[in-house]
């Protein structure tokens, strides 16, 4: 009993030490401002100090396919040319990183930036993401994958169709439009108490949730027809355009 | 009593002045002094010669003299007032008549002044509107394009201040919300375009994009928008909707709501 017990604790640790000693692949982010990011998988997204790209405990082929030895994995993506059937390409200023295997074979993908770079994400059609620390443009596109966006400053464009998108701003950059968009998932957003925002809510057959207390111009009199459930607000005074929308879902405005 | 006391008194004794007693002393005295006899009769000599001198009267002439001089003195430091003479004159006509006429000058001048440079003005800030929306217009050609999507929505959002763009960027804002890569854009194009429902190239556009846009959300606000100008054309393209079954039920509803609507 007291032996299996220390053997399990042994493996728990030395699974911990692998999973953050790996470091499968760095390349270095030189002349490159925004990086494109494809893939069908989870995705965590973390802001690094280095101004490198890192694939972060990618792990190793998980069917460990004995048949295939000898044998070289082609991919009708691309090229993979990092060995982790990723390919990783630069056009200029962009550094594209593409995603080769089946989201069926893949088990998510940790990846470290820089915190000042753009990052543009399309997850597919089962991605999901989560980006924590930037304060760069960052801009995604899911399908059923939900969108976590933890300590960010935006701009932000986030759309997706049936996922659930969260948002915790650190502050607000005030340089261009934030657009968070759901389809059918919810939108759920906090800003801190002082953001200086004019705020665009609207969800069409949901509800909208707030903690801020918001003067609403309701129009007067007539009455809109096929009415454009819209709410158009000035946060502290009024500042960057913060367009929180979803369909069906419903939208959480939460003051921090 | 002795000489020197005499000497003291002879001149009280002369006026009668001293006591009886004292006067008798004096009396004897004299009678039998010599040098005090001849010392009072010496003294009686000088009071009578000083009686004697008549006194000295200024005579008549330097009183007026003196008058005539302080007269003259009176008039040279007095101001002098002259007296004119009042003249019954006939109203002023001709000096009325040109200050009155100095003073429509004066005005009429202002107030074309004033209109003329308030014309000016007027003229100045329309240019300068104009201006600005060239400018801005520019700008939201030249960021629609732009790779950044936030940059993308700005422009867009930048053009509900228009009150009638320029075909150019409706042409834009219709291309933005059929072709753009991402979907926030072509919603944001989509609800730019709605705040111009007399164009009948936004109408048209909306009508071509309810056959080919296949996002629910953007589906809705081209629906919605097509309701609310009551666009009889978006039936036949909305019943299409109801049949595909790839439109999602939500989107449906709004179909439905919006064709009972239309009629």
């Amino acid at each position: 009993m007291k032996r299996t017990g220390i053997i399990i604790n042994l493996m728990a640790f030395l699974s911990f030490i692998f999973t953050y000693a790996q470091e499968d692949y760095t390349k270095s982010l030189n002349g490159i401002t925004k990086v494109y990011i494809e893939t069908g998988t989870k995705v965590t997204i973390t802001a690094g100090s280095d101004n490198e790209l890192k694939f972060k405990s990618i792990g190793k082929d998980s069917t460990n396919n004995q048949r295939a030895e000898g044998l070289k994995a082609i991919y009708s993506g691309g090229t993979d040319n990092t060995g982790l059937g990723v390919s990783v390409s630069q056009e200029g200023s962009v550094l594209r990183v593409k995603d080769l295997k089946s989201w069926m074979q893949r088990n998510g993908l940790k990846i470290e930036l820089p915190k000042t770079i753009d990052i543009h994400i399309d997850c597919g059609e089962l991605g999901a993401v989560t980006f924590e620390g930037f304060s760069s443009e960052i801009e995604v596109n899911s399908n059923v994958g939900n969108i976590t966006f933890n300590e960010v400053t935006g701009p932000i464009t986030a759309h997706t169709e049936t996922g659930a998108i969260k948002v915790d701003f650190v502050n607000v950059n005030q340089s261009s439009p934030i657009t968070i968009h759901s389809s059918t998932g919810s939108v759920d957003v906090s800003l801190p108490s002082n953001t200086k925002a004019d705020l665009e809510l609207r969800s069409t057959m949901g509800t909208i949730y707030t903690d801020f207390e918001l003067k609403i111009d309701a129009p007067d009199g007539m009455k809109v027809v096929g009415a454009n459930r819209k709410i158009e607000s000035k946060l502290n005074g009024g500042g960057v355009n913060i367009a929180l929308r979803s369909s069906t879902g419903n939208v959480y405005l939460r003051k921090k | 009593m002795n000489c020197k006391d005499i000497e003291q008194h002879i001149v009280d004794f002369i006026d009668g002045q001293l006591a009886t007693d004292e006067g008798e002393q004096i009396q004897k005295h004299i009678e039998t002094c010599g040098n005090c006899k001849a010392f009072y009769d010496e003294t009686v000599v000088l009071f009578r010669a000083f009686n004697d001198i008549e006194e000295e009267v200024p005579s008549e002439s330097l009183r007026e003299g003196f008058y005539k001089l302080l007269e003259e003195e009176k008039q040279l430091s007095n101001p002098k007032i002259v007296q004119l003479n009042k003249q019954e004159k006939e109203f002023p006509w001709k000096r009325a008549f040109q200050v009155a006429a100095s003073i429509v000058f004066l005005f009429s001048g202002y107030f074309l002044g004033s209109h003329k440079t308030k014309q000016d003005a007027n003229q100045e800030i329309v240019a300068l509107q104009i201006e600005t929306n060239e400018l801005k217009e520019s700008v939201v050609l030249a960021m629609i394009e732009n790779q950044s999507v936030s940059k993308r929505i700005q422009a867009v959002n930048y053009t509900e201040g228009f009150e009638q763009p320029d075909v150019k960027i409706l042409e834009a804002l219709i291309e933005r919300m059929q072709y753009d890569g991402n979907i926030n854009v072509r919603l944001a194009a989509a609800e730019a375009l709605s705040e111009f429902p007399e164009s009948s190239i936004v109408k048209d556009a909306f009508i071509e994009a309810l056959t080919t846009q296949k996002n629910p959300s953007l589906q809705i606000a081209i629906i919605q928008f097509l309701v609310k100008i009551q666009e009889k054309r978006a039936i036949a393209p909305m019943k299409q909707l109801l049949e595909h079954s790839d439109t999602p039920d939500f989107v449906k509803e709004q179909v439905n709501d919006g064709i009972l609507q239309i009629i």
